[in-house]
C-alpha cells in the first residue's frame, strides 16, 4: 500500500492508496504517528483512495484516534466510502472519528 | 445486623458471620455440666450420709448384740425358751432388725425374729462348743451381720445372730429424687436463662469485631459496618461511632470539594478532564514554576511527555529561551504579570506558530503575591497565519485584477471621447474593449460574491434545462478573440448534437469560463487549448485540454482550494484570484459531478468537469448542430 503525504497549508494530508489491511496497517499507524508528531496534530486523513478495512485496519484507525485525542483533537477522516463508514457504525467505532466530505473542509476546520 | 439496607455494597461483611451461637453453646454446654456435677455432688453426699447411717446402725447393732447375749444364756440356763424367742422377736421389732436368731454352733436356730425359720424346737442338754455359722444363705446379698458369742454354763456356746435393716437406696427415696429433679430443672432453667443472656450480651460485641473484621479489609461503607439498633447499648454507640466518623469523612470531602470548587470551579476533577479535550495547551505551574499540570494538547505543543512534565521546572520543557523569559518575568520576578510570545517550532515546511501566553494566578489571601503560581495558554496559530496570509494576497492580487479592468475601461472611454468621435473604427475597438473588460469584471465580482456564497454554505442552484450548444456557442464567441490575441489555437471538438442537462446554466457557465479562461492564461503563445466533450450513460465529460505550463503532482488537489496559487514562478506573473478552481469544483459538486485533473509540468493540463448525464427522458435531440472543430 503506498501512502501519500501532502501539505495544505498547516495541515498534513495522509492519503494511503489502497485497502487498509494486516501488515499495512503497522505502517500507516508510524506513518500517521509521525505526521501528527511534526505538524502537531493538524493531520487530516483522506480515505478517498481507502475502499475497505480489515481488523488491523480498524485497530490501527483507533490507535491513530487515540493518539490524537490525547492531544486534545479528533481524527478528521474525509471522502470514506460508504463500506468504511458501515463498518465503522457496525463496530460502533465512528464516534471517535470527525467526518468530512473532502480535505478542504477537513482543512479548514483547523481555522 | 440490619437487613433494611437495600443496596448490595456489603461484599466484605457477607463474608463473616453475624450473631452466631458459638458463644452461647459453650455457655450452655458448661450450665450442664455444672448442674451435672451438682448432681453428682449431691448424689455422693446422700451416699456417704447413707454410709455413715449404715456404720452407725451397726455400731447400735453389735452394742445391742453385746447386751442381748447374756440376757440370752440366762433364759437357756432357765430352759425357759419361750420366753428366749419372745425377746428375740420383741428385740427385732423394737430395733426394727432385718433378723434377730440365736444359733446353735451346729447351725441349729434355736430362736428366731421369723418363727419359720427355728430348727430347733427342743433344747438338746449339750452341745458342742464354737461358733455358728452365717445365718444368711450363700451367694444372696444381705446386710452384715452382728454375732456375739456366748458360753452357756454346762452347755455349750450360743451365738446371738443380729442382722440390721437394709439401707433403702438413694434412688428410693422419693424426697431424694425429688429434690434432685428440683434442682436439676431449676439449673437447666438457670443455664437456659444464661444462654439467653449471654447472647444478648456477646451479640453486638460479636457484631462489632466483624465490623472491624470487615473495615480492616476495606470496607468503608457506613450502611455495611453499621449493625442493628436493636442489639443494645453497645449497638447504639457503635453506630453512633461509625456515625461520627461518616459525617466527618463527609465533611472532609465537603471541604474539599468547596476548596476545589471555590469560586465556581467544578470538582470531581472535572476541570482537568474538560481541559484534557482542548485543543490548545494548558500549563499550570506553581511559585516555583514548578508543573503542576498540562494538558495533553500542552504535551503535543511542546514535544513532551504529560507524565515527563508533570512535577519538573517548566523550564526543562521549554525550548524557546523567550518563552523562558516571560515565565520566569511572570513567576518569579514579578515584572509582568500577563505576557504574550509569538514563537517559531520545527524545520522546513514543518515549521509551526505557535503563541504563549502566560498569566499569573491570582494566589491566597494569606500568600505571598508570587505564590499562586501561573497558567501557560499554548495556541497553534500556523493555520490561520498561512490562511491570513492567503487572504491578504487574495485582497493584494484581487485589488491588483479589480484595477486592470476598470483601467483600461477608462482608458478606452477617454480614449473614445477624445479622438473616437470621427472614428468609427477607433470608437468600435473601444467599446469592444470596454465590454471585453466589463464582463472581465462582472465574473470576477461574480466570482467574490460566489466564495461568499460558499463560505457562508448559501449557495444554491437554479436549475433548469441547459442547452449545451447555445452555452459552447457563447464560450467560442468569447475565447476565440482572446485566443487569436495570444495566438493561441483554440478548438471546440464536440459531437455534432450536444445533449441538453438539467442544471443552473449561469453556474455551469461559470465552471467553464474558469477552466478554458485558464487554459488560456497559463498556455504560451503557439499553444493549443481543445474543449472536447464526451457522452457516457450517466455522465457528461467535458474535457479542457491545454499544452501549456502544466502543474506538478504535489500541486494538482491543492489548486482547488481557495485563494491558492501554484508555486511556480511562471503562475506568479500572470494575476489570478486563486478563486476559480476552487468555485468550479464546488459548482461541480453542487451539479453532483466534480473536476478532475491530469497534467504534466511543461507538456500541459486536462481538466475534466464531469456532469451527471440527462435523464433518459431528455432527449438529446433538443439541440440543434453544435459549432464543432471550430478554430482560431
Amino acid at each position: 500500500m503506498e501512502i501519500r503525504e501532502q501539505r495544505h497549508g498547516a495541515v498534513t494530508v495522509v492519503k494511503p492508496i489502497g485497502p487498509l489491511i494486516q501488515g499495512d496497517a503497522q505502517v500507516f499507524l508510524q506513518r500517521f504517528n509521525a505526521a501528527v508528531a511534526r505538524s502537531l496534530g493538524r493531520v487530516v486523513l483522506d480515505a478517498t483512495a481507502m475502499p475497505f478495512v480489515d481488523s488491523h485496519g480498524l485497530e490501527a484507525l483507533v490507535d491513530a484516534a487515540e493518539q490524537l485525542d490525547e492531544g486534545g483533537q479528533g481524527l478528521r477522516l474525509c471522502g470514506a466510502s460508504e463500506t468504511l463508514r458501515e463498518v465503522l457504525e457496525l463496530t460502533e467505532l465512528a464516534s471517535l472519528f470527525e467526518y468530512y466530505q473532502d480535505v478542504q473542509d477537513a482543512t479548514r476546520s483547523f481555522l | 445486623m440490619d437487613q433494611t439496607r437495600s443496596s448490595p455494597p456489603v461484599p466484605v461483611l457477607a463474608r463473616v458471620s453475624r450473631g452466631g451461637w458459638s458463644v452461647e453453646l459453650l455457655g450452655l454446654a458448661c450450665a450442664l455440666l455444672t448442674i451435672a456435677a451438682a448432681v453428682a455432688a449431691g448424689v455422693w453426699a446422700s451416699h456417704s450420709t447413707q454410709r455413715l447411717a449404715a456404720q452407725q446402725q451397726r455400731s447400735a447393732v453389735s452394742t445391742l448384740a453385746r447386751s442381748l447375749a447374756p440376757a440370752c444364756a440366762a433364759l437357756v440356763e432357765q430352759n425357759e425358751i419361750s420366753k428366749l424367742r419372745v425377746l428375740i422377736g420383741e428385740v427385732a421389732q423394737a430395733s426394727e432388725l432385718q433378723d434377730a436368731a440365736v444359733l446353735l454352733p451346729d447351725g441349729g436356730v434355736l430362736a428366731h425374729s421369723d418363727p419359720r425359720r427355728i430348727t430347733v424346737a427342743e433344747l438338746p442338754e449339750r452341745w458342742p462348743e464354737g461358733r455358728a455359722p452365717s445365718l444368711s444363705s450363700a451367694g444372696a446379698a444381705s446386710q452384715p451381720e452382728v454375732r456375739q458369742v456366748v458360753k452357756v454354763a454346762g452347755r455349750g456356746d450360743l451365738t446371738v445372730v443380729l442382722t440390721a435393716a437394709p439401707t433403702p437406696p438413694v434412688w428410693s427415696n422419693p424426697e431424694t429424687v425429688t429434690g434432685l429433679a428440683i434442682i436439676g430443672v431449676i439449673g437447666l432453667g438457670l443455664g437456659l436463662l444464661l444462654v439467653q443472656r449471654t447472647h444478648v450480651v456477646v451479640r453486638p460485641l460479636r457484631a462489632i469485631q466483624d465490623a472491624l473484621r470487615a473495615a480492616s479489609a476495606g470496607e468503608t461503607d457506613a450502611g455495611s459496618l453499621t449493625i442493628s439498633p436493636r442489639w443494645g447499648a453497645e449497638a447504639a454507640a457503635w453506630n453512633a461511632l461509625i456515625a461520627g466518623r461518616e459525617q466527618l469523612r463527609a465533611r472532609e470531602l465537603d471541604e474539599q470539594a468547596e476548596r476545589a470548587a471555590a469560586p465556581g470551579r467544578p470538582a470531581d476533577g472535572l476541570l482537568d478532564r474538560s481541559c484534557d479535550v482542548l485543543s490548545h495547551g494548558i500549563v499550570v505551574v506553581d511559585g516555583a514554576t514548578t508543573v503542576r499540570y498540562a494538558n495533553g494538547a500542552a504535551a503535543v505543543l511542546l514535544g513532551r511527555k504529560r507524565a515527563e512534565m508533570v512535577g519538573r521546572p517548566l523550564q526543562e520543557s521549554l525550548s524557546n529561551d523567550e518563552v523562558a523569559a516571560l515565565v520566569n518575568q511572570v513567576v518569579r520576578d514579578g515584572s509582568r504579570r500577563r505576557g504574550s510570545v509569538e514563537a517559531e517550532q520545527g524545520t522546513g515546511d514543518e515549521r509551526s506558530i505557535v503563541r504563549y501566553t502566560c498569566s499569573r494566578v491570582t494566589p491566597e489571601p494569606d500568600e505571598g503575591p508570587l505564590s499562586g503560581g501561573a497558567i501557560l495558554l499554548i495556541e497553534d496559530l500556523t493555520q490561520q497565519r498561512i490562511a491570513d496570509r492567503a487572504r491578504e494576497m487574495f485582497v493584494t492580487s484581487a485589488t491588483h485584477e479589480l484595477r486592470t479592468p476598470l483601467t483600461n475601461i477608462r482608458l478606452y472611454v477617454e480614449t473614445m471621447l477624445e479622438d473616437g468621435e470621427n472614428d468609427p473604427v477607433l470608437r468600435g475597438k473601444c467599446i469592444n474593449v470596454i465590454n471585453t473588460e466589463a464582463r472581465r469584471l462582472e465574473r470576477m465580482v461574480s466570482d467574490m460574491l460566489s466564495v461568499a456564497e460558499i463560505e457562508a454554505g448559501s449557495m444554491k442552484l437554479h436549475e433548469d434545462d441547459v442547452r449545451l450548444d447555445a452555452l459552447f456557442e457563447e464560450l467560442d464567441s468569447d475565447y476565440q478573440a482572446a485566443a487569436r490575441e495570444k495566438e493561441i489555437t483554440f478548438t471546440l471538438d464536440l459531437p455534432p448534437k450536444l445533449p441538453v442537462i438539467r442544471g443552473d446554466r449561469d453556474k455551469i457557465a461559470m465552471a467553464l469560463h474558469n477552466l478554458i479562461g485558464n487554459a488560456l492564461k497559463y498556455t504560451p503563445a503557439g499553444g493549443n487549448v481543445t474543449v472536447s466533450l464526451e457522452e457516457r450513460e450517466a455522465t457528461i465529460l467535458i474535457r479542457v485540454k491545454d499544452d501549456g505550463i502544466g502543474i506538478g503532482p504535489e500541486e494538482q488537489e491543492r489548486i482547488f482550494d481557495k485563494f491558492y496559487r501554484a508555486k511556480d514562478k511562471r503562475v506568479g506573473r500572470i494575476t489570478g484570484t486563486g478563486l476559480g478552481l476552487s468555485l468550479a469544483r464546488e459548482v461541480a459538486r453542487l451539479h453532483g459531478g466534480d473536476i478532475t485533473v491530469e497534467s504534466q509540468v511543461d507538456h500541459g493540463s486536462t481538466f475534466t468537469l464531469v456532469l451527471p448525464a440527462p435523464a433518459a427522458a431528455a432527449p438529446a435531440a433538443a439541440g440543434g448542430p453544435a459549432p464543432a472543430a471550430k478554430a482560431a
